[in-house]
């Protein structure tokens, strides 16, 4: 079978963070998002890939890694949007290929079941899963028999009793052609329905992320290093003999873990990364390549991306670091969000039966934090 | 109606078991499409053509029609699953023309067959079932005693049926091939090594190939052990039409649409859904439909009798006991006539106490259940009248009842009953308010009102599966870390409950106790601390206050409070920390509709804590063992 991926671009919710590289190419636990995305694909038997993106060379490490078991087809996109996209590809999303959305993170499990479901009924079908809050996805009304009703590629508001679009699909001719004279996701696929097109909708309740924003990369790294049941340290990791290492972690090679240093697992700490005397690494910490933890520094649940560094005693939670960035000394993240403020997406807690809002601050890609500062909840530094 | 459908064509000995045994087998696989009646049809290896069939399930017809007898070289088989109408040995499948020669299995409606019937008639054709399946051999039979070959005569034949279609076909004067048509109805092909299949679904033919062609609508052709001929029909023609031209097609080059699948049989099934038990939730509005569409009559049935009766005792075992718990609330409650719940296989205690004035009312979903036909047994002993209350056709119970009224869910397959659980009460619904109405208990208007509610329920419980889904699953999520949970309810609300923690239980593998909300002040809430969760049933506003001072006691100790709640219910909806709001309606109607949220919160407790809701360790769906 046959796969188009769209590897698109840095996306509006995570360009600061990018530095205007796609964002399937953002590391999580030492792999990019596309991978994950291929990984899926792989445990399908799906071994063609049509890859559509507006920066093909970004993805030559791709390329050459999965190449032996994966025959790639990288497309430059033609035109802007996910349906200049879709368009790009085509030739083989009318004959079925699978459309994957590349910054879809889910189980093998959910494309198995579209998979099945498509050729039970050789009809078109989506991917759905319940979620609260339709906003930030596609928003698809579902009938009683499992058929789409309605599709909104951009709703505007919370609409009650819709699925969110999960980004996996598998289309035919007649829709691929009304996207083309539609120029557009949403009527193509409403106007097909209208006139007795059948598209069946698959429900998938299992784990889905939709990399969108950073904290999305919080939810993903998560639910990655929970799935930890070991711990791996590279032979070639200099980890002193005084450090602490608790639960599971993945220490790469050339790590380089100072004395006291204490990492509470689940944690990874990519290639080459340096973490100084008496850092705290908390759980759900994932350290990208070649970054620099200084010493007294406390992390938990975080995302520091490839070649940042983080200035002695800081202390940053919930938050995600662009990569090559720069947090100076002494830079603190405060995470405690009043209930429901609103334009910031916070992750929910219960503790010592309250509820509690918690958000650290976000650092773009290169920037630069001065000493000393206290980052409210929900900062945006680019 | 929906049938299963299997076709081989195998070179000798190339499956390593007789043709027979391979139908029989791939018929197996798929009766979760149905099974109340099997049959099949081989041309021998001495170049007979044998047709077998019979009503009732595979196994328990296997010996009877011999399928391991026969061996061949090619043969179709067919299994079918009647809502409507009891199964019966000539209705069964394949089909024969008039001497014998040729056999047709069919899943679909023919829906021009009454005229097509009466110009065989006229040309001289006898016809011995009232199915709409037997003009197809019939017609073939004619088109070539006119002179053409078989496979144009069965072009010619498909090309006058209107409807929907998936249709097999052998004939003994072309002993190599299976014909095949499809129009609407499911017929997928597979290929395999010095034999080919066609069927229903992939499951049926997985044990021996997973290279697929999904034929499509329009197209018909033929398989030998060899070969797969595809062709798309370009015309249809009239019946009036009794020339000797063959209806356009086009050859179809099918190299492209040949696909390599690697799952498991019973994951090619699920229709779009992870699980069965998430199906068989969404499945709930249309079973529910299909079962209050022909309640009238059934109940109908069996109304005088239970209006006379002086105890009505209702026996059944796991989801079915909590419908029963409900049918003897509403019985007693608004149908005025005394009436107890008895678990399966505890009944033995209180059956010396019942007498043949009584009725005993069987409920089991398979019909199978053994501590159910126990109790039925030992009650009948004592001049009881039994009523089945069931969801397979001609089971064992209500083989042994003096009557039966079915549920139409369709097959559950999931070991968690969800759309079984909700049918049943909707039929033991309907039957407490026509014994109040009978008994002058309740007025025809309320009746009437009462009837209407549970008209709605189809519509009233896909609305909250659209729009509570994902709240469930977020909630589901929280729920997952804690190990323990109470259920409590008042009344009618109390069996769900009950049947809301045995689901989480089940599949979440979770301690979940349901308990009355006034009696957990006894005992149970010693258990209560910071976040335990405890999660209430409010259908309206009979027991509202009580309820009402049963959440702040809970709130009190900081209990994780969740409720199902009607949405008008401000105060509750505000006392409860996570109020999960419902349609407001009839409160005798609501646990139909209400139970759903707990089922979608089983489910997704399970999912998110990694189990598969499908196959709960230690249970299985029918229970025949004591």
């Amino acid at each position: 079978m046959e796969a188009v991926v769209l590897a698109g671009g840095a996306g509006k919710g995570l360009k600061a963070i990018t530095g205007g590289k796609p964002k399937t190419l953002i590391p999580i636990a030492g792999k990019y998002v596309i991978e994950y995305v291929i990984d899926v694909l792989l445990e399908n038997n799906i071994d063609n890939v049509v890859l559509v993106t507006d920066k093909p060379s970004d993805f030559e490490d791709i390329t050459v890694k999965y190449g032996g078991k994966i025959k790639f087809d990288i497309r430059k996109q033609r035109r802007a949007e996910v349906i200049g996209a879709i368009l790009t590809a085509e030739d083989e999303l009318s004959e079925g290929a699978v459309l994957f959305y590349g910054d879809t993170i889910v189980k093998s499990d959910a494309l198995r079941m579209l998979i099945n479901t498509y050729f039970e009924f050789n009809e078109p079908i989506i991917l759905v899963v319940p979620e609260e809050d339709v906003r930030l996805y596609g928003a698809v009304k579902v009938s009683d028999e499992g058929l789409v009703r309605g599709f909104i590629e951009k709703p505007k508001e919370s609409l009650e009793g819709h699925y969110a679009y999960g980004g996996i699909a598998i289309l035919n001719r007649e829709l691929i052609e009304l996207m083309r004279s539609f120029n557009s996701l949403d009527k193509a696929i409403n106007y097909y329905i209208d006139r007795g097109g059948r598209i069946r909708a698959a429900i998938w309740g299992g784990l889905w992320i939709d990399i969108g924003y950073p904290w999305n990369l919080l939810e993903a790294i998560y639910h990655v290093l929970n799935e930890l049941r070991e711990s791996k340290i590279a032979s070639k990791a200099n980890i002193s003999s005084k450090a602490i290492i608790e639960g599971p972690v993945i220490i790469e090679e050339g790590a380089f873990i100072d004395h006291n240093a204490i990492i509470r697992g689940p944690a990874y700490i990519g290639k080459n990364v340096m973490v100084g005397a008496n850092a705290f690494i908390r759980p759900y910490t994932s350290i990208e390549l070649e970054s620099s933890i200084g010493s007294y520094v406390e992390l938990v649940w975080s995302s520091i991306q490839p070649y940042a560094t983080i200035g002695r005693a800081s202390f940053l939670g919930y938050s995600v670091v662009g990569s090559k960035a720069v947090i100076e000394p002494y830079v603190y993240t405060k995470l405690l969000v009043e209930p429901e403020r609103i334009g910031i997406k916070a992750i929910k807690e219960y503790k010592r039966r309250r509820e509690y809002f918690k958000i650290g601050s976000f650092i773009g890609y290169k920037a630069r934090v001065k000493s000393y500062l206290t980052l409210e909840p929900g900062t945006l530094i680019s | 109606m929906d049938c299963g459908i299997i076709a081989i064509a195998a070179r000798p000995n190339t499956l390593k078991v007789k043709l027979g045994t391979a139908i029989k087998e791939s018929l197996k696989r798929l009766e979760y499409r149905g099974y109340d009646s099997v049959g099949f049809a081989i041309i021998t290896t001495n170049g007979e053509l044998i047709i077998r069939k019979s009503k009732g399930m595979i196994d328990a017809v296997s010996k009877k029609i011999g399928f391991d007898f026969f061996d061949g070289t090619i043969g179709i088989g067919h299994t079918r699953w009647a809502t409507h109408g009891a199964p019966s040995d000539i209705n069964a499948h394949p089909h024969a023309d008039c001497v014998g020669r040729i056999a047709v299995a069919h899943n679909g409606i023919i829906e021009n067959y009454l005229e097509i019937k009466e110009v065989l008639t006229q040309r001289g054709h006898r016809f011995t079932s009232d199915t709409d399946t037997e003009v197809i051999p019939h017609l073939i039979e004619e088109f070539k005693r006119l002179g053409l070959s078989s496979f144009d005569a069965f072009k010619k034949a498909v090309s006058m049926l209107r409807g929907a279609y998936a249709i097999v076909a052998i004939d003994i004067d072309d002993p190599d091939k299976v014909f095949f048509a499809k129009m609407t109805s499911p017929l997928v092909i597979g290929f395999g090594d010095g034999a080919n299949f066609i069927a229903s679904d992939i499951p049926a033919f997985l044990n021996y190939t997973r290279r697929i062609l999904v034929v499509r609508d329009g197209e018909l052709g033929y398989i030998t052990h060899q070969k797969v001929h595809l062709e798309l029909l370009k015309e249809y023609q009239s019946i009036n039409d009794w020339s000797l031209k063959v209806p356009k097609t086009v050859i179809v080059d099918y190299s492209r649409r040949v696909r390599w699948i690697d799952w498991t049989p019973e994951m090619a099934v699920k229709a779009g859904y992870p699980h069965f038990m998430l199906k068989e939730i969404h499945e709930q509005p249309q079973a529910l439909s299909q079962t209050l569409a022909g309640i009238h009559d059934d109940i109908a049935k069996i109304l005088p009798i239970v209006t006379k009766a002086e105890k009505v005792i209702i026996v059944g075992a796991g989801t079915s006991y909590h419908a029963s718990l409900l049918g003897s609330l509403l019985l007693n409650n608004i149908g005025g006539i005394w009436s107890h719940a008895i678990i399966s296989s505890e009944a033995l205690w209180y059956v010396r106490s019942i007498t043949d004035k009584d009725v005993v009312i069987a409920v089991s979903q398979s019909g199978e259940t053994i501590d159910t036909l126990l109790a039925v047994r030992e009650a009948k002993k004592r001049g009881a009248l039994i009523i089945a209350l069931s969801n397979v056709v001609d089971s064992a119970i209500p083989r042994e009842s003096d009557l039966t009224i079915y549920t139409k869910a369709g097959p559950e397959i999931g070991v968690a009953a969800t759309k079984t659980f909700t049918t049943q009460v909707a039929t033991l619904t309907y039957l407490a308010i026509k014994v109040g109405q009978a008994k002058g208990l309740l007025k025809e208007r309320e009746a009437n009102e009462m009837i209407q509610w549970l008209k709605r329920t189809p519509d009233l419980v896909s609305r909250v599966i659209s729009v509570h889904e994902a709240r469930v699953r977020s909630l589901a999520r929280r729920l997952m870390n804690k190990q323990s949970a109470f259920y409590l309810g008042r009344g009618i609300g109390l069996p769900v409950s009950m049947e809301g923690a045995l689901k989480l239980k089940e599949v979440a593998y979770m301690h979940a106790e349901a308990y009355p909300a006034g009696e957990s002040k006894h005992g149970p809430i010693a258990l209560v601390e910071e976040e335990f969760p405890v999660i209430f049933t409010i259908l309206g506003r009979i027991d509202a206050e009580l309820l009402k001072s049963n959440i702040e006691e809970m709130n009190a100790r900081y209990a994780w409070t969740i409720g199902i709640v009607p949405k008008n219910i401000e105060e509750l909806v505000k006392l409860l920390k996570e109020p999960i709001k419902m349609p407001v309606m009839n409160e005798y109607i609501a646990p139909i509709v209400y139970i759903v949220p707990y089922q979608l919160l089983a489910y997704y407790t399970a999912v998110a804590r990694g189990y598969d809701p499908d196959k709960p360790r230690n249970l299985a769906k029918t229970v025949t063992v004591v």
